[in-house]
């Protein structure tokens, strides 16, 4: 606007000028000069030709100029004076630091200070992962890691405290310029030392006497600032996540081990975090209050114990605090050390197989509550372990399930169970997805359960419940991208309806989709952030959970192209794409086909010679083809690792088809007389009449896979 | 390019030198260096000097980028005893030097994976602080996993 008028202003006032000079000439010329009409026409052109290409410019620059020394009056210097123009062009700025571009100053919203103190207990309730330990969290919560009685004031003034009052910094100045007199920072207290910013301990400290005389209570305010080193695994992750990310290594270090072994009865612990409003990363404020009550009934150090009852003199007690706060950055041994520094602990920690993990929780408590902690979990879950078993429903009674260990990854010898009972009725595993079962048991009641940690999460009914509908369940997690898990139910209502369970809202949705495939709903297969089904003829479906919608993919596979319909596959999931095992027809093989990231094409990406099994087995080559039953196919970290479980008559066997090499896993016909029936499958199968190379059809999907997971339901 | 030297000092005050390009590859140097020049000497006070030794013997190392990995291996399996490695994981850590940090957790990971419990406990010593019954209890609960 400002820009427009000045513009206006200066091209006048050149016109302006331009028609003044041709007046003045016009007057010389002709009155004066009595010129001929001709040659004074040409004179008059010079000069408007002349003069209006270099008015231009001039109204462009002067322009500029004017609007430079305004923003010098100002106060702000011009770098660039295009940059003026851009600047007027501009409708709307965007600055993920507001106040330092207005003011130059940081602040802080007192209405954002968050003590959540509820909420934080609610959490370690809800998901400290193991039901034995729940109790005793619980306890410890509320006598130690939260405070009562702290509010936002309160924690202005902690921060306040832990900051310096001379030569601030300018996270300094905000926090003390958050009190009404800063000289409140020190008020009442005695100030004995105070640790400055440094990047190892990357807190300030300040221990005080307060003002009620002897010892009272010791105060230890800790300030994270925002230039907390960045933690490598989150330089990849998009800042937010990274913000969060700090928000929970902050919420770790509130429950830090020097703390818990400080425990005691009059010891409170006050646990905030508190957002700045002028950044982006929300740099975390953390304190701590170790109040202490009356020497006798605390569980102090020996040490100081013995100090504060001896002499009760303050010099004693400042020398022992002094020596307390050196003894805080020099840990001597090895014990200290790990136990001091949760990141290492959370680093080395993160390098360990989940079943390693938890035999470490009984090595103390405090290891036991550090892994099993929430904190933990969002870092150790997004890689999750590798299968380390598989489950097989039972031949021999009805919910019992048979547990074989695989030659791959950690392998857990003992079952896990051999029977759900975590809840009500004989309850059936039905899927097994990153770590969580989805299990149902007698009574249409669905579970989501970690095997590992022992613990299950009751689905609520859904919708349209209809207890004797038919309905079928998918379940979708995947803790590389959320913790939440979804689950999908399709049945009929009319139509088929599908409606999503979403574990972080706690409720079903109906989708607008409706299934109008005839696809194999029993076997939904959770992979690339959609449940895909196989669909009759081989037509792939799958529902997109992000976006909530159906896809229908019609290419066929090579075989099916040869062979017409294909009866022989099953689906299941790789990191690069839906994988689909194919019997072969004509070669003693399985193909294995991956479908493009873009739902494009299904290419060829293992054939699976069955030859090598053929030589140790030769008994599964009949007269009716080839005798077994694909169980599971896994693929490794590196390719040597995949590998395919077959089901022979009488025989379990772990083929590495890369490698090839054949490991058994199981034989039925030497094991008790019960099972001389068959393996996992009805021998009844294997003898089948249909079960022809002509006619035959996998049927797998009784067996689950077991993958150690710490993640929470 | 002129080489500058930067000093660092351990937790008992023993100094160090090292050419800033090297010790660049610590972040947290890199950022303090950034941010005011450090001219003046870094203290490091939770680091002792064997250890800062031995971070320094590794920042000074001249490997070919393509054989770093092996060389970091070798590094720390030379280092094979758990408190050193503790040392230099947390030092790694503290300076931000993801390599030597990755390595010598990786380290101490494989050490204590097959330990069983009482060595755990001997290695880091971290005492048990629970009752006979109660360890029982959780071991029963996790049988599975012994």
């Amino acid at each position: 606007m400002l820009l427009d008028k000045v513009l206006t202003a200066i091209g006048n006032f050149c016109i302006c000028s331009i028609a003044v000079g041709m007046l003045i000439e016009i007057v010389v010329m002709f009155p004066i000069q009595d010129r001929k009409y001709r040659p004074g026409i040409d004179n008059l052109l010079v000069l408007l030709i002349g003069g209006i290409p270099i008015a231009m410019p001039t109204v462009l620059s002067v322009t500029m100029a004017i609007g430079s020394h305004r923003l010098a009056q100002q106060g702000a210097i011009t770098k660039r004076m295009t940059a003026i123009e851009e600047m007027a062009g501009m409708d709307v700025l965007c600055s993920d630091k507001t106040e330092t571009l207005t003011l130059n100053k940081l602040t802080i919203d007192k209405n954002l200070v968050e003590i959540d103190v509820n909420q934080m207990l609610h959490l370690s309730y809800q998901n400290d992962g193991f039901e034995s330990t729940l109790h005793k969290i619980v306890t410890e919560s509320q006598s130690v890691v939260f405070a009562k009685g702290v509010d936002a004031d309160t924690v202005v003034l902690m921060s306040a405290r832990a900051s310096r009052i001379e030569n601030q910094d300018a996270i300094d100045a905000a926090i003390v310029g958050m009190l009404a007199d800063p000289k409140e920072a020190r008020a009442g207290i005695q100030e004995l030392h105070f640790l400055p910013f440094n990047p190892t301990d990357k807190h300030t400290a300040l221990t005080y006497l307060d003002n009620e005389g002897k010892m009272q209570s010791q105060q230890r305010c800790t300030r994270a600032g925002d230039r907390y080193p960045r933690p490598h695994w989150a330089q990849t992750n998009p800042r937010q996540l990274w913000a969060e990310a700090r928000l929970l290594k902050h919420a770790a270090r509130g429950r830090s081990p020097r703390t818990s072994r400080m425990r005691s009865p009059g010891l409170e612990l006050g646990f905030t975090t508190m957002r700045q409003t002028n950044n982006f990363l929300f740099p975390t404020f953390l304190m701590e209050t170790i109040g202490r009550g009356s020497p006798e009934n605390s569980v102090w150090p020996e040490m100081l114990t013995t100090a504060v009852l001896e002499t009760n003199s303050n010099e004693k007690t400042l020398a022992f605090i002094r020596q307390m706060i050196t003894a805080d950055v020099k840990p001597n041994s090895t014990a200290d050390l790990i136990d001091s520094s949760e990141d290492l602990l959370t680093e080395i920690f993160l390098r360990l197989p989940v079943i390693t993990l938890i035999r470490l929780t009984s090595v103390s408590k405090h290891w036991n509550m550090f892994i099993k902690s929430r904190n933990f979990g969002v870092f150790r879950n997004p890689n999750p372990d590798p299968p380390s078993g598989l489950f097989f429903e039972g031949w021999d009674a009805r919910f019992k399930y048979h547990y074989v260990p695989l030659d791959f990854g950690n392998t857990v010898s003992t079952p896990p169970f051999r029977t759900l009972r975590f809840d009500s009725g004989a309850i059936k595993i039905l899927q097994s997805c990153n770590g969580l079962l989805l299990c149902v048991n007698d009574f249409q009641k669905y579970y989501v359960y970690n095997p590992t940690t022992n613990r299950f999460a009751t689905l609520p009914d859904r919708n349209n419940f209809n207890p004797d509908g038919f309905c079928c369940m998918t379940l979708a997690f995947d803790p590389s991208k959320s913790s939440h898990y979804k689950v999908v139910c399709i049945y009929m209502y009319g139509v088929m309806m599908i409606e999503i369970y979403s574990s972080k809202s706690g409720k079903w949705k109906i989708s607008n989709e409706r299934m109008d495939d005839l696809v194999d709903l029993d076997r939904g297969v959770y992979g690339h952030n959609a449940v895909h089904w196989m669909s009759f003829p081989n037509r792939l479906v799958y529902l997109k959970l992000d976006e909530e919608r159906l896809h229908y993919i019609d290419i066929d596979t090579p075989d099916t192209t040869i062979y017409g319909t294909i009866l022989d596959e099953f689906l299941t999931e790789s990191s690069d794409g839906m994988l689909l095992v194919v019997r072969c027809c004509k070669l003693p093989r399985l193909n294995v086909y991956e479908i493009d990231k873009d739902y494009s094409e299904w290419s060829i990406k293992y054939h699976v010679d069955l030859e090598d099994v053929i030589r140790v087995y030769p008994s599964i080559l009949t007269r009716l083809g080839l005798h077994f039953v694909v169980q599971s196919l896994v693929l490794g970290g590196t390719e040597e690792d995949s590998f395919i479980v077959l089901e022979l008559p009488g025989k379990l066997i772990q083929y590495k088809f890369v490698l090839k090499t054949v490991t058994q896993l199981r034989d039925f016909t030497t094991e008790s007389r019960r099972c001389t029936h068959g393996g996992f499958f009805p021998k009844t199968i294997f003898q089948l009449s249909d079960f022809t190379p002509e006619n035959r059809r996998f049927i797998n999907g009784n067996c689950f896979h077991f993958i150690p997971s710490l993640a929470a339901v | 390019m002129s080489k500058k030297t930067l000093t660092l000092m351990s937790k008992d005050k023993q100094l160090f030198n090292i050419e800033e390009h090297l010790a660049v590859q610590s972040v947290t140097i890199r950022n303090m260096v950034k941010e005011d020049g450090a001219s003046s000497v870094i203290p490091l006070p939770r680091v002792d000097s064997e250890t800062l030794a031995l971070v320094i013997e590794y920042l000074n190392r001249q490997q070919a980028p393509e054989e770093d990995e092996d060389y970091v291996k070798k590094f720390v399996d030379e280092r094979g005893e758990i408190p050193t490695l503790l040392e230099l994981a947390q030092a790694a850590l503290d300076l931000d030097i993801k390599k030597l940090m990755d390595a010598a957790c990786m380290k101490v990971a494989d050490l204590i994976k097959d330990f069983t419990l009482e060595e755990v406990r001997e290695a880091l010593r971290i005492e048990n602080d629970r009752t006979p019954e109660e360890e029982k209890a959780i071991r029963d609960e996790f049988q599975w996993a012994f």
